[in-house]
């Protein structure tokens, strides 16, 4: 092993005293310029690139909107728009990603019945067919069949159920994601039990972009979102169904209880206590004051108080009231313990009033912080 | 004697929207005053005799709630009504933006039409 | 005696080998991981976060010191962020000024009851104040006594901040309207939890800021800022972005980072002592997250999204230059433990070495070369082609990394509109290693002596010329 070593290294000394030292420089000398060259024709490039995109922009962006004011806000049209009339080559890339980003512009800010023609309007450039043979051609690039499905999803032109299914199996998560948006956005709420079956290894945002899609779909009905939440999945998934509960007011306490013993401490739990309180989970509070007991982390104790003050019924009153008056304990709770207290009204009253009149001047200054009017966080 | 025509400042970052408001609100009569930034729309909102104010509630230099604060604590304009156009969707906006003194609250994206109807609602015909 | 020179030879050539090697290797993973992380972002929504009921909370903490003259417009500036939901916490860490007069009477402040648990250890706090606008309800000024140091006023924010997230900046920095929106992105689209996010950061010097926004920004016009930013580009967009790749991020700039608080908290909030105060703190939450055996992500991205007022007198420069390098000093013999240490994984075994070898001893090996090298041609043992030779190449491989670091910048985003700027900037690339270089290098050292000597640091006052301001209002630019 040493003697190895002492040949390697004996070896790279010859290496080094000989020539072959100086032809190894020039090389990585002569690489670097290249290099050097190409990087300056790089940024040349990506200069360019962009002095292009402004240009044809800046030509193309008045013609467009006075045609889209014309045909839709005047004329009220809402399909079979005059495109020739608008003389644009839309076989040219450039010209094309010009004009898709211009119209997503307007679909983005403008809605109602105008937004609906403005979608059409898209369709009948053609952007519909374009997007369809970028999600069967380009299932590599991931950013090109993005973007097409949430074109597909914006004009909600339907996608062959074949492909569809290849899309919620990619490999990708973007891709997977990207379909499910598609699918909420297009069948609503009877895509509900395809796309949450297959959620596996969403980050945190993506959760928040399908919660997202789920609210502002005209969804209003009573379907369980509590079903799929499952101890063996990851925060992301489960902080979406809780999130769904919350929005869509579904209770499922054992649901939400079964998250809590499974993971003690983590997010989730939080999480699941947190949900507990926003559901007004009047049956929990008991099991609540037991878990703050047996609970040792800060951060769960303090989202058990918050829950406590949600439910609001009035049970946890003497608990949260020994809580305050505990000298010992941080200030975090206490101050929490008594918010929730006030929370507790008009259950709460006899009890706060008692508290005015035996508190010391911590305890009084404590009250005053909590219930100051312009202190929004504690 | 004729009336002034009713005069309307929009405040709104986004060019787009901005154009797209302009154009259907001048189309119906109204005298328009434009700011796309808070900076802008402070000026105007103390100087100008205004009859609506649409704002948007992310914008620079000043924030949605603070142009509202700063119309209701004016001198003139303090009784002009305010109608709130925003990308935020959460329920803690819409409070706060009511709780500053806005009379109406707008989720991006617009509809051209209910915001005419809106406007009318609160001011009558230009 | 020729055994020895050829020792000495031999390890400057294997220290030069591995820097080289490690060169090449950010050269490849910077342009992977900023490839990915533009992919990523095309990819979705951008409304996404700022429209979301259910974003996590931001507290944005900013200390001030004698911000006097700018503090209004920096915090409106920080108040107009786009973001569904976050704080601003000021804090005013004894300013001898009337920077707290100012704010107090912009913002119609009042100072409320307060209690303030003191999670992290920082001098008292005097008084809180809260806005009587509603608009600006989201705005606490935290005043205190002062605590000698940053980290101690930033720790007073960290005691008062209400949300989960803190967002670390200076009151001078000038932040971008969507700063809190691509940082939570990213926070919110990694595998591990993410406990520190940072974004490049580069000179306002000559940029056109008005009213604490960034209108629009340009290439610094004095020579010092711009070889600054210069060295920002190349060391954000090579170093971190190129480090990102491998979630081995060894620092997360003070200008502007993301914290999650609970484990800022965790590992005991920033170190007043410390003259790098960032780094180690960063240092000590990997350590600490090591230590509890949880996986976490320390990740950077490659979008600016914080203009700063660099130094722009050679004093200042070097004074700023020779804060971090006893700052490095300190942290290489506080966490000396970390060093090759298996238990704290790529943080033992890749971070710390790195910044150990490559960036605390860098000007160790410089001067010292450069004395081996005097000692050679005086004792005229050297082969003058071959040294010759090898300079010009470490100088086209430097000029050639330098470039790829604007080429990356301008792949990200082209955030100069003048085309002037960006070939004034390549040009700048040639003559850093003659003129900047060695200011850096002499402040390094500068400062291990310094700290090996146990001099008392003397922090210095930055003066703000108020840069920031003193454009005129109608547009024009200084």
């Amino acid at each position: 092993m040493l003697s190895t070593l002492v040949h390697i290294i004996r070896d790279i000394r010859a290496f080094f005293e000989g020539d072959g030292w100086a032809v190894l420089v020039t090389v990585a000398l002569l690489l670097s310029v290249l290099f050097w060259t190409i990087c300056l024709i790089g940024i040349a490039f990506f200069y360019y690139r962009d002095y292009r995109y402004r240009n044809v922009y800046s030509r193309i962006y008045p013609a467009l909107r006075d045609f889209i004011y014309e045909q839709i806000l005047v004329n009220n049209k809402a399909s079979h728009f005059p495109v020739d009339k608008l003389g644009l080559d839309l076989h040219n890339k450039l010209v094309g990603n010009v004009v898709r980003h211009i119209i997503h512009e307007f679909i983005f800010t403008v809605g109602g019945e105008k937004g609906q023609s403005l979608r059409r309007l898209f369709n009948e450039l053609g952007f519909d067919k374009e997007a369809q043979y970028e999600i069967r051609h380009s299932a590599a690039n991931m950013v090109t069949t993005v973007g097409s499905l949430a074109n597909l999803a914006l004009m909600k032109v339907p996608i062959q159920e074949k492909i569809l299914d290849q899309l919620l199996k990619s490999p990708q998560v973007e891709i997977r994601v990207a379909a499910s948006k598609y699918l909420l956005q297009v069948e609503g709420e009877q895509a509900f039990d395809r796309v949450f079956e297959g959620l596996i290894g969403i980050s945190q945002l993506q959760a928040l972009d399908i919660f997202q899609t789920v609210v502002q779909g005209d969804y209003y009905g009573n379907y369980m979102f509590s079903q799929w939440l499952n101890v063996s999945k990851s925060f992301a998934v489960n902080s979406l169904f809780m999130d769904l509960m919350v929005y869509y007011q579904e209770l499922n306490e054992a649901g939400l209880w079964a998250l809590i013993t499974a993971n003690k401490e983590s997010k989730t739990a939080l999480k699941a206590i947190n949900s507990l309180g926003k559901l007004l989970a009047k049956d929990s509070e008991e099991r609540l004051q037991d878990l703050y007991t047996e609970e040792s982390s800060l951060a769960a104790k303090l989202e058990i108080l918050k829950a406590l003050g949600r439910v609001g019924q009035g049970k946890s009153n003497d608990f949260l009231n020994r809580l305050f008056m505990d000298s010992n304990l941080p200030l975090s709770l206490r101050k929490h313990a008594y918010r929730s207290l006030v929370a507790q009204r008009p259950y709460s009253i006899p009890l706060l009033r008692k508290i005015d009149e035996q508190v010391d001047r911590v305890e009084s200054k404590l009250i005053r912080y909590v219930n100051h009017p312009m202190v929004h966080y504690i | 004697m004729w009336d002034k025509k009713k005069r309307i400042l929009v405040v709104e970052d986004n060019e787009i929207l901005l154009g797209t408001m302009q154009f259907v609100l001048l189309r119906e009569g109204y005298d328009l005053l434009l700011a796309k930034s808070g900076k802008e729309a402070l000026t105007l909102v103390s100087d100008e005799s205004i009859d609506l104010v649409i704002t948007d509630l992310a914008l620079p230099f000043a924030n949605g709630f603070e142009i509202i604060d700063r119309i209701r604590k004016s001198n003139t304009n303090n009784q002009v009504p305010v109608i709130i156009i925003s990308g935020y969707h959460d329920d803690n906006s819409i409070v706060e933006g009511f709780e500053v003194g806005a009379n109406d609250y707008m989720k991006k994206p617009i509809s051209p039409t209910e915001l005419i109807s809106r406007v009318r609602l609160r001011i009558g015909h230009a | 005696m020729t055994h020895f020179i050829s020792s000495v030879e031999f390890v400057f050539g294997l220290y030069c080998l591995l820097l080289l090697v490690v060169y090449v290797m950010l050269f490849r993973m910077s342009w992977l991981s900023i490839r990915r992380n533009l992919q990523k972002h095309s990819s979705r929504h951008v409304q996404t976060l700022m429209e979301s009921e259910i974003a996590p909370g931001v507290s944005i903490v900013a200390p001030a010191y004698n911000e006097s003259v700018t503090i209004v417009n920096n915090v409106r500036s920080l108040m107009t962020l786009f973001y569904p939901r976050y704080e601003v916490v000021i804090v005013n860490d004894g300013s001898k000024d009337d920077t707290l007069a100012k704010l107090i009477k912009e913002f119609d402040l009042v100072a409320v009851d307060f209690l303030v648990d003191y999670l992290v250890p920082c001098k008292e706090i005097k008084a809180i104040y809260k806005s009587r606008d509603i608009s600006h309800k989201h705005l606490t000024v935290v005043d205190k006594i002062n605590g000698g140091s940053k980290a101690d006023a930033v720790n007073a924010g960290i005691n008062v901040a209400a949300f989960p997230y803190i967002l670390n900046t200076d009151v001078d920095c000038v932040l971008a309207n969507d700063t809190l929106v691509y940082l939570m992105e990213a926070v919110l689209d990694a595998k591990e939890r993410v406990i520190a996010v940072g974004a490049t950061l580069r000179m306002s010097n000559s940029s056109y800021v008005d009213s604490g926004m960034l209108v629009e920004a340009a290439l610094p016009k004095p020579i010092l800022a711009r070889f600054q930013e210069m060295e920002y580009i190349r060391s954000y967009l090579l170093g971190k972005m190129g480090w990102n790749y491998l979630n081995c991020i060894p620092n997360v700039s003070g200008g502007l980072g993301l914290f999650d608080k609970e484990i800022l908290i965790m590992a005991g909030g920033y170190d007043p002592k410390s003259l790098g105060e960032d780094m180690e703190m960063v240092t000590r939450m990997c350590m600490k997250m090591c230590d509890n055996n949880e996986k976490y992500e320390v990740k950077y991205i490659p979008q600016t999204l914080c203009w700063t007022e660099g130094p722009d007198s050679l004093k200042m420069l070097t004074r700023q230059r020779i804060r971090w390098a006893r700052g490095l000093m300190q942290i290489m013999r506080t966490h000396r433990r970390a060093f090759f240490n298996p238990s704290y994984k790529r943080f033992g075994l890749v971070v710390f070495p790195y910044n150990a070898i490559f960036e605390f001893f860098a000007p160790v090996m410089e001067i010292l070369g450069i004395f081996f090298y005097i000692y050679l041609i005086l004792t005229n043992g050297i082969n003058w082609q071959m040294a010759i030779l090898l300079l010009i190449f470490v100088y086209a491989f430097s000029v050639f990394l330098t470039s790829f670091s604007i080429l990356l910048d301008n792949y990200v985003y082209k955030y100069y509109k003048r085309r002037e700027d960006i070939v004034r900037l390549c040009l700048t690339v040639f003559l850093e290693p003659f003129i900047y270089h060695p200011i850096i290098v002499y402040s390094s050292i500068k400062g291990y002596i310094q700290e090996l000597f146990g001099k008392k640091h003397a922090w210095g006052e930055m003066k703000r010329k108020g840069t920031l301001t003193a454009l005129s209002p109608n547009g024009t630019k200084k």
